[in-house]
């Protein structure tokens, strides 16, 4: 790729950037989230088309303005999230655009598919339909899904960002296996360990422009560091010990079943202070959101589940069972809520930061049927003022506008400014980059030492060790323990996420 | 090669501009197309579309009523599109509140103390415009809540269900004027009902007839509208309400984490929209002082472009359904002379076209053609 | 009783085939994610199509010569044609120009209708007839003796069928169902969007079409008159909800709904009732609607992407 340059609207995604391949190679393609990776990836695959520059495969020069194109020319992508139709078994979805002679054969392609997964390494139901897959299991049918295409040049999109430690190592060995088969292999991430077990050669990207290259084997994780940040960041994150701690939060027998009947969360008590940040460890689709949802109010919960409030005032028991997030309110429960899907629950896209800040407080004054719209533009101002948010405006500009760790400022500056009781947030930090994090991070251990029970739903390991006094790790809707995040191990926590008991 | 690229955004007087530009490149299409078919000098044409709605005062009046009557339906769907729920059962709406409407004033003129000449007309009408205005608000009402009633518990499809209930109404409407009561039938032939209390020799003549005002009767009417016109903007912009709606239009999900009962503001909205539809059911009904059919020609439906087209705002509706009502009317003006050999279904192929020019001027506010550079430097 | 049946059944299929004709073809629409509620417009315009054609044939040859295949080919090529450039209008507004699809089948709609009438009523005045519509037995004969269901028909139902195994056996169809489902991942798997969205439609639009010639030729037996098609076209999409998205359902669904239709002309009520009783398809057609909401089944619902526009480059 020479000189790629890509735009949207006013932002520059990609600037003027250069990046070689090797045959048989397995490329890590490094930098912090919004500096351009899957763009540039995207390019390839034909989602996007260049505004500027030029491909070549095997110094030809190629034009690649669709995905089919990317095909052609042996190209193959596993984007990070999903392309699959739900609705499809794992053979319809991976024989879907291809055009093979004759009628539609579903048993052939089957039989192929078998073959594919049996020559990597692959667990695979080809009739399995989508929406009854785990997310691994999903990602393989990406993976054959390429490869029954023949690429030759596979780009992995953040591949272990939704998976266990123990799924990730069997993904690494099947890489290995298709480098043996002579494929190249392009794997996008910012989880440094992983770029040094499983790459060969390193390039790096920083807010949209090419860095440099390194070989894996000169590397290690703070010159890479340094190259994807630009200044050395200190990787430790301040915990500091609360001194008041008491009973904030008790869950009981909590189960919440879905629509079609499966439990989400099974049986999950715990225990929630004041003074310390509870983590949340488990892999993706645990139950970590039917939780967090669960206590706001927003599941139906099962007859056995109890969740009990106690008021830091006057020490008594509130049984928040069966309350909608209205009646939270109104019974003066201080519940502030960050969830992991900013614009899906929480936020509105098209409007304004003091409109969206207005959302937790545009009640006020119960019998006036018109807004205030003073009061929030202000506490907006502040807001975007303590927290450093990037914005031409508070009452003009929709949110959608502003990028991601603005928006996320945005939304646990709300919520903080609630003087909130119990504050539970879900990954807070997904999206962002290290500043932002960082940020985000030191405002949840503030509110921890103002005596604010904290619940924090994460991803990152190395962040929920750091972060955390505890830590709870779900695996498939059920607690598999309860640890002291200043004693615990990543491999320990790796492993109860996947079983239950699995710790102990 | 030619590439679309989405804008970042644009500013308010290009977005007009652009409208505007396809408006009259619209008008631009219209006359050729009234040219061939017509043979007509379009000029002459546009004169006659002109004098026809604009060219005396009565026609002034009535060209405002009819503006009055679109605005008012498009109005009343606006709430509903802007919480996403696509209401284009404001036919039905209108219609079954112009009935209910209608009931009253037929069914007073009926009755003893309003047929006793003694009563003086101006205590009658206190009596039965009230009732007719409460009865159609609460025809109105229960048109709109019954779909999102239903949307709101068990997500059944809206657009479906208000298209069915406008043929609901429609057919309770039609069996009213066909039914062949004995004692008080509505019309004497089962398709056509006349004026109601014309009879000048009656005591009940023109009980329940909107007053006329400054020598019209379409000027109350239009009066009334404006008034709501200033109402709904005030109430979508500035109330918790009109928050709540555009909150749930957004993202039901957020509404529900922000404490809002999404399901009570669908049944709300939808109930105050069916009520603005019965209002305007009244107010025509009111006005024509009959009931027919036809009464609302379709207008629930383009109302529903009207709105989409203003993009939902109020201010900017008055000038669309000015568009669409000259368009219209007009070309039901040309229509209606003899000599061109046209019906009136030209005018809905005017604003046809009118409509596809407007829809399709959207894409060029909301994205930008650009030019491949590479391919550029090649040529 | 059996006579009853006898002479009740095949006009209840004649009264269901065009709203067969059109749910079909909206069915194949919305499962490539279009959501065209300007079909009733669409299958006016198809009829006044066929029905200009079918004029000016039987204006230019006398009745003697007048050849059965080229009576038949004339109308349905014109009526084609008509709804092929009402789909292409709806596919260039909704797919090229991204407008919403609700807004712009509201006024393909009221095009199609004015259209039809339009043509229609100049027509009749070119016809100098007496009564406000325009027959054409001559030509309408070829399709069929107006009493029992003639070719049209079972070309209806064929097309029901062929539609049905498509969309399940075929690769084509398979896409078809990918790109309504989830543009972007058909999208990614190489799959035309746009074109797909077009075909369908177009063709969708098409089958449609011969929905409003049908309706002329057989079940009004060549006769137009200005507003005859009513609200059939709305019907057809109801029908798409009834059967669950499902063609060959339809097949029944609409023998059904033209039951319906065709017992209010059987029974005899006096003139009021009549009316009321034509409530039943509607009020029928909103049980339905709610029955299928209430049993909440994954293979029922919609298409994942109906109405909505695809652009790739979304961020």
């Amino acid at each position: 790729m020479e000189g790629i340059t890509k735009h949207f609207g006013n932002v520059i995604a990609n600037r003027n950037i250069h990046l070689e391949l090797h045959e048989g190679e397995i490329l890590s393609l490094l930098g912090e989230n919004g500096s351009g990776k899957t763009t540039l990836m995207n390019m390839l695959s034909g989602i996007y088309y260049p505004d500027e520059g030029q491909i070549y495969i095997h110094d030809k020069p190629v034009t690649i303005s669709s995905p089919k194109d990317a095909f052609e020319n042996g190209i193959g992508m596993i984007h990070q999230h999903f392309k699959l139709v739900d609705v499809f078994t794992a053979t319809e979805n991976i024989i879907l655009g291809l055009e093979e002679k004759g009628m539609l054969n579903l048993k052939r392609a089957a039989k192929k598919i078998k073959e594919i997964s049996e020559r990597y390494g692959f667990e695979i139901d080809p009739n399995q339909k989508v929406y009854n897959m785990s997310v691994s299991q999903k990602q393989t049918v990406e993976i054959i899904k390429v490869l029954y295409r023949g690429a030759d040049i596979l780009i992995l999109d953040e591949p272990t960002a939704v998976l266990t430690p123990q799924e990730t190592d069997k993904l690494f060995k099947v890489m290995r296996n298709m480098q043996k088969d002579g494929k190249s292999l392009i794997i996008i991430t910012h989880k440094l360990h992983e770029v040094l077990e499983v790459s060969d050669r390193v390039a790096i990207l920083r807010k949209g422009e090419y860095i440099g290259d390194v070989l894996t084997k000169d590397a290690d994780q703070q010159s890479l560091t340094d190259m994807m940040v630009g200044r050395a960041v200190s990787l430790n994150i301040d915990r500091p010990k609360a001194e008041r701690i008491s009973e904030r939060l008790r869950v009981e027998h909590l189960t919440v079943k879905d629509v079609e009947g499966v439990k989400r969360i099974d049986d999950v008590s715990f225990t929630a202070y004041s003074g310390e940040i509870l983590g949340i460890a488990g892999i993706a689709g645990s139950g970590q959101r039917e939780l967090l949802e669960a206590i706001a109010g927003l599941q139906k919960l099962e007859p056995e589940s109890r969740i009990v409030y106690l008021d830091p005032e006057t020490g008594r028991e509130k049984v928040l069972n069966g309350m909608d997030p209205l009646k939270i309110i109104h019974s003066g429960v201080l519940l502030s809520f960050v969830p992991e899907d900013r614009f899906g629950m929480g936020l509105v896209g098209s409007m304004s930061i003091a409109d969206n800040v207005m959302l937790r407080s545009y009640r006020r004054g119960k019998h006036n049927p018109f807004l205030d719209r003073k009061f929030p533009k202000a506490l907006a101002t502040r807001i975007v003022n303590d927290l450093e948010v990037v914005t031409p405006n508070v009452d003009q500009i929709p949110l959608r506008r502003l990028s991601g760790g603005n928006v996320q400022k945005v939304l646990v500056g709300r919520e903080i400014e609630q003087n909130p009781s119990v504050l539970m947030t879900a990954y807070a930090v997904r999206g962002l980059d290290i500043n932002t994090s960082y940020t985000i991070y030191n405002l949840l251990t503030e509110q921890k030492m103002k005596g604010v029970a904290v619940i924090y739903v994460g991803e990152d390991l190395d962040v929920l060790l750091e972060l955390c006094d505890r830590i709870l790790v779900l695996c498939g809707g059920k607690v598999s323990g309860v640890v002291d995040g200043r004693a615990v191990t990543k491999e320990q926590i790796g492993l109860m996420m996947t079983k239950v008991g699995g710790g102990e | 090669m030619l590439h679309i690229a989405k804008r970042a955004g644009i500013p308010a007087w290009k977005a007009w501009l652009i409208r505007g530009g396809a408006i009259v490149l619209a008008l631009i299409v219209c006359a050729i197309v009234t040219m061939i078919v017509t043979g007509l000098n379009p000029i002459t044409v546009f004169k006659t579309m002109f004098d026809g709605t604009l060219g005396s005062s009565r026609r002034i009046w009535i060209t405002v009523y009819r503006i009055a009557i679109l605005l008012g339906i498009s109005l009343a769907v606006t709430p509903a599109f802007k919480m996403r729920f696509w209401n284009i059962g404001a036919e039905g709406q209108v219609l079954i509140g112009a009935f209910a409407a209608a009931v009253c004033m037929f069914y007073a003129g009926k009755m003893p103390f309003f047929q006793n000449p003694d009563v003086p007309l101006a205590v009658k009408n206190l009596i039965v415009i009230p009732c007719m205005v409460i009865a159609s608000l609460l025809a109105g009402a229960l048109w709109g809540f019954l779909p999102a009633f239903f949307k709101s518990r068990w997500n059944t499809n809206e657009t479906l269900f208000t298209l069915m209930m406008n043929y609901v109404a429609l057919q309770i409407v039609k069996f009213m004027i066909a039914y062949r009561d004995v004692k008080y039938p509505w019309s004497s032939n089962g398709t056509v009902v006349g004026i109601f209390n014309s009879d000048q020799k009656l005591g009940a003549y023109s009980v329940g007839w909107l007053p006329e005002v400054a020598g019209t009767r379409y000027l109350l009417p239009a009066a009334v509208i404006g008034v709501l016109t200033v109402v709904l903007y005030l109430y979508l912009k500035y109330s918790k309400h009109g928050y709540e709606i555009a909150v749930v239009g957004e993202s039901e999900r957020t509404a529900m984490y922000a404490g809002i009962k999404v399901n009570r503001v669908i049944v709300r909205t939808m109930v105050l929209s069916g009520m603005i539809c019965g209002l305007v059911g009244c107010l025509l009904v009111g006005t024509d002082r009959t009931l027919t059919d036809t009464l609302v020609d379709g207008r629930g439906y383009t109302a529903v472009m009207v709105s989409w087209m203003s993009k939902f705002n109020p201010i900017g509706m008055i000038f669309s359904s000015f568009l669409l009502v000259f368009m219209q009317y007009g070309a039901k003006e040309v229509a209606s002379k003899p000599e061109l050999g046209l019906n009136h279904s030209f005018a809905d192929i005017l604003t046809g076209i009118i409509l596809f020019f407007i829809i399709g001027c959207e894409f060029f506010i909301n994205y930008q053609l650009q030019f491949s550079r590479s391919k550029k430097r090649e040529v | 009783m059996w006579d009853f049946i006898i002479s009740f059944f095949p006009r209840a299929v004649m009264q269901g085939m065009p709203l067969l004709y059109g749910s079909t073809g909206e069915i194949l629409t919305e499962k490539a994610g279009n959501l065209n509620l300007g079909i009733p417009g669409i299958m006016y315009v198809g009829a006044i199509s066929g029905v200009i054609g079918a004029f000016f044939y039987e204006q230019a040859v006398p009745k003697e010569q007048m050849i059965g295949i080229l009576a038949v080919l004339i109308p349905m090529l014109c009526c084609l044609l008509g709804s092929l450039l009402m789909g292409l209008l709806y596919c260039f507004l909704t797919v090229t120009l991204r407008a919403n699809q609700n807004v712009t089948g509201l006024a393909m709609t009221m095009f199609g209708v004015g259209f039809g009438n339009f043509f229609g009523g100049s027509l009749i005045k070119l016809a100098h007839s007496e009564v406000p519509s325009l027959t054409f037995a001559t030509t309408s004969d070829f399709f069929g003796d107006g009493k029992v269901p003639g070719w049209l028909a079972y070309v209806g139902i064929g097309i029901a069928i062929l539609v049905s195994l498509f969309l399940r056996f075929t690769r084509k169809g398979m896409q078809l169902r990918a790109v309504g489902e989830n543009p972007a991942t058909a999208d990614a798997a190489g799959i035309n969007v746009t074109r797909y969205k077009y075909v369908a439609t177009i063709v969708g639009s098409m089958i449609a079409g011969l929905g409003g010639l049908y309706y002329v030729m057989e079940c009004a037996h060549g006769t137009w008159a200005n507003e005859g098609f009513g609200d059939r076209g709305w019907l057809a999409i109801a029908l798409v909800i009834f059967t669950t998205w499902r063609p060959s359902i339809s097949i029944f669904a609409s023998i059904l709904f033209g039951g319906l239709i065709i017992l209010s002309e059987h029974l005899s009520l006096p003139l009021g009732v009549k009316e009321l009783y034509k409530l039943a398809p509607y009020v029928v057609t909103l049980i339905v609607l709610i029955i299928v909401s209430l049993r909440k089944k994954r293979e029922n619902q919609p298409p994942q992407s109906l109405g909505l526009s695809y652009f790739r480059e979304e961020r």
